[in-house]
């Protein structure tokens, strides 16, 4: 009973409890976690919902502005007035509909007929050509039939004449009905279209209002094809959604800097998109940051860390979900950070000026020397070869230039290694050892023991150049050389086109302005300066203080043959006489540094073999034979870490040392250690990387150029930039030019020429030629041939002149190059074309003659003629006409004649021909066309177009001659 | 930053004014105009003319004394250079001459050394000489002309349309060397062999009387006109 009893309690109190209120509580979390869901999924998940909206009411007040100004047009008097005479036209017309009707039928008939005759005429003229065509058969072969023929033919010509008259009827007819119409008509039509106007207006931007308003809010992807290699190694396509918020980024109209972002259009949506259609490029493959991302943190991040750094005024924020993004956005200048990936091959990228300057920056600097990158493996050892050094300057010259190179030459790139005067001294020791007696001192002819192993045997040298040994050493006795005479010489041969030369600081720009270069010296003695451009006046080194740094004798020798003292030297043969090279060393000598001091018993010392050997394991710790070659260093490598993926290098990888102070970025890492490359230093971790003495502009420069090295080139082979040939020929042309700085003396491309500021301006004729500057293209003036020719071998062309082209031993394919560049640039077919050979003909040469003879225009008044030199000064000379042959484009002559000045503003060579009756009346028949084309015959006619293959014999110049 | 824009477009605006007000002379008639006349002195010894031997056609070139800078013995007075009122706004009209300016080109030398003409004037370059010539003009407001002059070539007409002072040389005879001087109004008068020269009809009142020479640069003075009166001044250049 018991039992039953609790059996029976139970099951009441289970049946009578109620779980509704735990019912309710859970059905209410449920409700409130469904809500919260539809919330998250509709609100908080998706901020981008809300600049979409922002943009839509945005864009439709503008429309609906847009509407009620269209609209208020309908009320003006213009309007109406229009309205007026528009149902006046139309009430005119309607009465004249009938005879509208008419002439609309009569004007289909008259065509018809026009048309039919036009037609008859038509083939009978065919018939005639066929006709024409038996006929002058049977002239030729002297047919029998051949009158019989042109009976024929002129039978059906007359038919043709004939039904002429008929056609110029049918057509003045068709013309008449035509011009009917027109009349009843009236402006009816104009009237309408002017109507028309007022109302599409409107119709268009009540259809945008719809639009906008029919817009559904979505993301927006874009499918950037094969952009991501995975790490199976194939290419997969990525999604894009950054104009799911940035809606008018491709949109014209949204350029305001008043519209809030992120609807602007892009700022360079012209000169971009075009070019990079953003529905394949998509965006990060330019500006970084994370594309599939849908809120501002995730998207951006990264970049804004930098900026908070940079700029003080923001705070810090980093957020947690992105802080390890390894490709964060990038903005403002550093955009152009992104282009190298698919521009390595075009290294003066004009459209990059930040990321150019870097790239220059780094190369000029020999950063490839220490550290390997990708595509720098070859690239040359900026520093001069130091295999014979040990002749060229003292001990104690060595001394104080390693020490710090810019108390000597304040805009060196060499940098400062920061050494003790102890460790100095060995490395001095080691490399006065290993060179000295290498270029000097042995005698005339006689072979030196590294001849057949250094820089000349490994195939560098010019075969066009005097050998090695060939060079006197011994110089001559009874010459005494002269300063003066060697000033002169340096002033106006063309060294003042790279070098400076004995102006202290007062150095010319381009525009002839002095720059007086302030170098700011910093708490570690380290003297900054802005390293200038490798380029123009500043691309050799500056010489003044030579005369302390090296010897007579090892002038002299440079200046005959600089390949002779090092074998990739850019410094090109001036093909200087003994004297004058003589004259130049003793100029250069009188150039002193005030700063030069004795070491006591250096010499002594630097014998030392203990020390020798000290200094060898100093230049293998610190990696000299990355700019420099050094005998017994040959066989070494980069002492520096690889670069070629800095840019993606994760923070956790850098070490900053004792430096607590700076902020964990990538980009504070990279701009201190490049202004102060041993902060990172600690007690176990020594440094090694010299101080450039950079100031702030370069190196954020290179930082950014070094931000640009990730290795993504691999990632997206579809997307790098592949030139065409013309493109390719520029990219290559204005390297080399760059490279031998053809623009320290050349105009080329309407730049350089800084050499031209040592010229009065009477006196620029006197000046190294334009090659391309306004309307002068050297490709369009000179023949190939005639230019691959000189370029390998320079004849004076104006002998007189005394600076002089020199022989720079371009290799055939710099050569080809350099002219493909100037064909490109005179917008010549490319690669080559051979101009079309004018036909000479007897009567024009001699009508030509006559014109240049000094009856009439005189021209060897100016021009050489053969050996006979013209009268006057040589200021007022011209080139010899004979050359022209074999030299300049035939029809560049005729556009020279026609317009000097035109092509050449300034030119002393007159306009001949400056209107109709210019010419003499007793040649030609006073036609002026016809005398500039005889001229050009005449002087075509004078010279010969050398055949056969270029000569390599080293030219000489009139002095040595 | 707003008050450096001001200052600027103020700068600009005075610029321009004064640069339309200097070209903007306006003719009227004068009734009871003064006159000027003048000397133009050289400050220390007459220097001597040295010759130009020519280099070439010397058939026809002829060694001459260089015009460049010429001082009377006697009276010390400088030849060929220009007197002129720099700031007139309004006088006598400019009148264009009834026949073309001559400039010749005799014995590789211009005749004259300097010519004086009114802007929009046709000059009619003579080539008495019947060699070639070129006649190459430096000049800036007017486009530089290059254009030879060969023997059979007897007269070259150039209109030149802006005042300013141009150069003239021959590029293939390098010694000759000519200035043309274009007018915006008629006050401007070259000094003769003594050095003198007469600005005639001047309305009264003051002006900066300019004096231009090739070689010793410009100098110039206040100068008052009276109605109907002679004003007489002496000017004084010396080197540069």
């Amino acid at each position: 009973m018991a039992e039953k009893d609790q059996e029976k309690i139970f099951i009441e109190a289970v049946e009578r409890k109620s779980y509704g209120h735990i019912y309710f509580i859970i059905t209410l979390i449920g409700l409130a976690m469904t809500l919260w869901a539809f919330w998250d999924e509709v609100i908080t998940r998706r901020p981008w919902k809300k600049y979409q909206k922002e943009f839509n009411r945005f864009e439709l007040a503008r429309a609906e502005a847009e509407l009620k100004q269209a609209q208020a047009k309908l009320n003006t008097p213009e309007y109406k007035e229009l309205e007026k005479k528009l149902a006046e036209a139309e009430k005119d017309f309607n009465s004249r509909k009938g005879s509208y009707r008419d002439a609309l039928r009569r004007l289909k008939e008259a065509k018809i007929k026009l048309f039919e005759v036009s037609q008859e005429q038509q083939f009978l003229k065919s018939e005639a050509d066929e006709a024409f065509y038996w006929y002058s058969k049977a002239l030729h072969e002297n047919d029998k039939d051949v009158l019989i023929r042109k009976h024929e033919l002129d039978k059906l010509e007359a038919k043709v004449k004939e039904m002429q008259p008929e056609i110029d009827k049918r057509q003045s007819e068709v013309a008449a009905i035509e011009k009917e119409i027109e009349g009843i008509k009236g402006n009816l039509e104009n009237l309408q279209a002017e109507k028309r106007k007022y109302t599409t207006d409107i119709e268009q931007i009540r259809r945008k209002i719809e639009g906008i308003k029919a817009r559904p809010i979505e993301i927006k992807q874009i499918v950037v094809e094969k952009s991501l290699l995975t790490n199976f190694g194939n290419h997969v396509d990525r999604a894009e959604r950054c104009m799911t918020c940035h809606v008018a980024i491709d949109r014209v109209g949204f350029e305001d800097a008043d519209i809030p972002q992120p609807f602007r259009t892009h700022p360079k949506r012209q000169e971009i998109f075009g070019r990079h259609p953003i529905e394949r490029f998509g965006c990060t493959l330019c500006h970084a940051g994370q594309g599939a991302a849908l809120t501002v943190e995730q998207a951006h991040n990264g970049e804004q860390q930098v900026k908070a750094v940079h700029d003080k005024d923001r705070p810090i924020k980093i957020n947690h979900n992105t802080e390890f993004w390894s490709r964060p956005l990038f903005l403002g200048e550093n955009v152009q950070i992104g282009c190298r990936k698919c521009h390595e091959i075009d290294r003066g990228l004009e459209e990059a000026p930040r990321l150019t300057q870097g790239r220059r920056n780094f190369e000029e600097l020999g950063c490839h020397g220490c550290h390997l990158v990708k595509g720098y493996e070859n690239y040359p050892k900026v520093g001069p070869d130091l295999t014979r050094v040990g002749d060229k300057v003292t001990a104690d010259w060595m001394f104080q230039w390693i020490k710090n190179p810019r108390t000597f030459r304040v805009e060196t790139r060499m940098p400062n290694f920061l050494l003790s005067d102890e460790n100095v001294e060995a490395i001095v020791a080691y490399l006065m050892n290993v060179t000295r007696g290498k270029y000097l001192a042995q005698a005339p002819g006689q072979k030196t023991e590294n001849e057949g192993t250094g820089g000349q045997g490994n195939g560098s040298f010019s075969p066009s150049l005097p050998s090695y040994s060939a060079v006197p050493v011994a110089l001559s006795k009874n010459y005494q050389p002269s300063p003066e005479r060697g000033k002169e010489l340096v002033q106006s041969i063309g060294c003042l086109g790279c070098h400076v030369i004995g102006e202290g600081t007062e150095v010319k720009d381009e525009q002839g302005n002095p720059i007086k270069i302030v170098p700011q010296v910093d708490d570690n003695g380290v003297i900054r300066v802005s390293v200038p451009r490798k380029t123009g006046r500043k691309f050799g080194p500056d010489l003044s203080g030579i005369g302390s740094k090296t010897n007579f004798q090892w002038l002299v020798r440079w200046l005959k043959d600089p390949k002779s003292y090092d074998p990739k030297t850019p410094m090109p043969n001036f093909r200087l006489s003994d004297e004058q090279a003589q004259d130049i060393a003793a100029y250069l000598m009188t150039l002193k540094w005030d700063g030069e001091s004795k070491i006591l018993g250096l010499e002594e010392k630097i014998k030392d073999p203990a020390l020798i050997e000290k200094g060898a394991k100093l230049i293998r710790n610190y990696g000299c034979f990355g700019c420099h070659t050094i005998p017994g260093m040959e066989k070494e490598q980069r002492i520096g870490a690889e670069l070629t993926t800095f840019g993606n290098k994760w923070i956790a990888q850098m070490s900053f040392g004792n430096a607590t102070h700076i902020p964990e970025t990538w980009w504070d890492w990279t701009i201190n250690k490049l202004r102060n490359p041993r902060i990172y230093a600690t007690e176990r971790e020594i440094l090694r990387m010299p101080n450039f003495g950079l100031l702030d502009e370069d190196i954020k420069a290179i930082a950014m150029f070094l931000k640009s090295l990730t290795g993504e080139e691999r990632e997206i082979p579809d997307y790098i930039y592949k030139p065409d040939p013309i493109k390719m020929a520029l990219i290559q042309g204005r390297e080399l030019v760059r490279q031998y700085n053809c623009i320290g003396c050349h105009i080329i491309e309407n730049k350089g020429g800084a050499i031209r500021a040592f010229y009065k301006p009477q006196e620029l004729n006197m000046a190294p030629p334009l090659l391309e500057a306004g309307e002068l293209h050297e490709g369009e003036k000179v023949r190939h041939d005639w230019l691959s020719n000189f370029l390998k071998n320079p004849v004076p062309i104006r002998p007189w002149l005394k600076v002089r082209m020199p022989t720079f031993g371009f290799s055939d394919e710099e050569v080809a190059t350099l002219v493909s560049y100037f064909s490109v640039l005179a917008k010549k077919r490319f690669p080559y074309e051979l101009p079309k050979e004018p036909f000479l003909l007897p009567n024009m040469i001699q009508a030509g003659a006559r014109l240049a003879s000094s009856d009439y225009l005189n021209c060897f008044n100016c021009h050489q003629q053969g050996d006979k030199k013209p009268e006057g000064p040589p200021e007022g000379w011209a080139p010899d006409l004979a050359m022209a042959t074999g030299r300049l484009n035939p029809d560049w002559i005729v556009k020279w004649i026609k317009d000097p000045q035109k092509i050449q503003p300034g030119t002393k060579m007159p306009m001949f021909f400056p209107d109709e009756n210019s010419g003499p009346d007793d040649i030609l028949e006073g036609n002026e066309e016809q005398q500039i084309l005889a001229l050009r015959d005449y002087v075509l006619s004078l010279g010969s177009i050398p055949t056969g293959k270029i000569s390599l014999a080293p030219v000489k110049s009139p002095e040595e001659k | 930053m707003t008050k450096l824009f001001t200052f600027l477009f103020t700068l600009i605006g005075l610029i321009s004014f004064l640069g339309t007000s200097a070209w903007a002379y306006e003719a009227i008639e004068v009734t009871n105009g003064g006159t000027i006349t003048g000397t133009v002195k050289f400050a220390g010894e007459p220097p001597e003319r040295p010759m130009i031997e020519p280099s070439k056609d010397k058939e026809v070139c002829k060694p001459h004394p260089a015009s460049n800078l010429i001082v009377s013995k006697e009276t010390k007075g400088i030849q060929y250079a220009v007197a002129y009122l720099a700031d007139i706004q309004k006088g006598k009209p400019q009148e264009k001459p009834a026949e073309n300016p001559k400039f010749d080109q005799k014995g590789c030398e211009y005749l004259p050394h300097v010519l004086i003409f009114p802007a929009g004037s046709t000059v009619d370059i003579l080539n008495s000489d019947g060699i070639l010539h070129n006649v190459h003009t430096f000049s800036q407001a007017n486009p530089p002309i290059n254009k030879a002059q060969p023997k059979f070539k007897k007269v070259l007409q150039e209109k030149v349309e802006y005042p300013e002072v141009i150069n003239v040389k021959c590029d293939v005879h390098t010694w000759m060397n000519a200035y043309w001087v274009v007018t915006g109004h008629p006050y401007y008068a070259a000094t003769d062999e003594n050095g003198n020269f007469k600005l005639e009809n001047v309305p009264p009142g003051n002006y900066k009387l300019g004096v231009w020479h090739e070689t010793l640069g410009t100098v110039t003075q206040d100068v008052v006109v009276k109605e109907k009166e002679e004003t007489k001044v002496n000017v004084e250049m010396a080197p540069k």
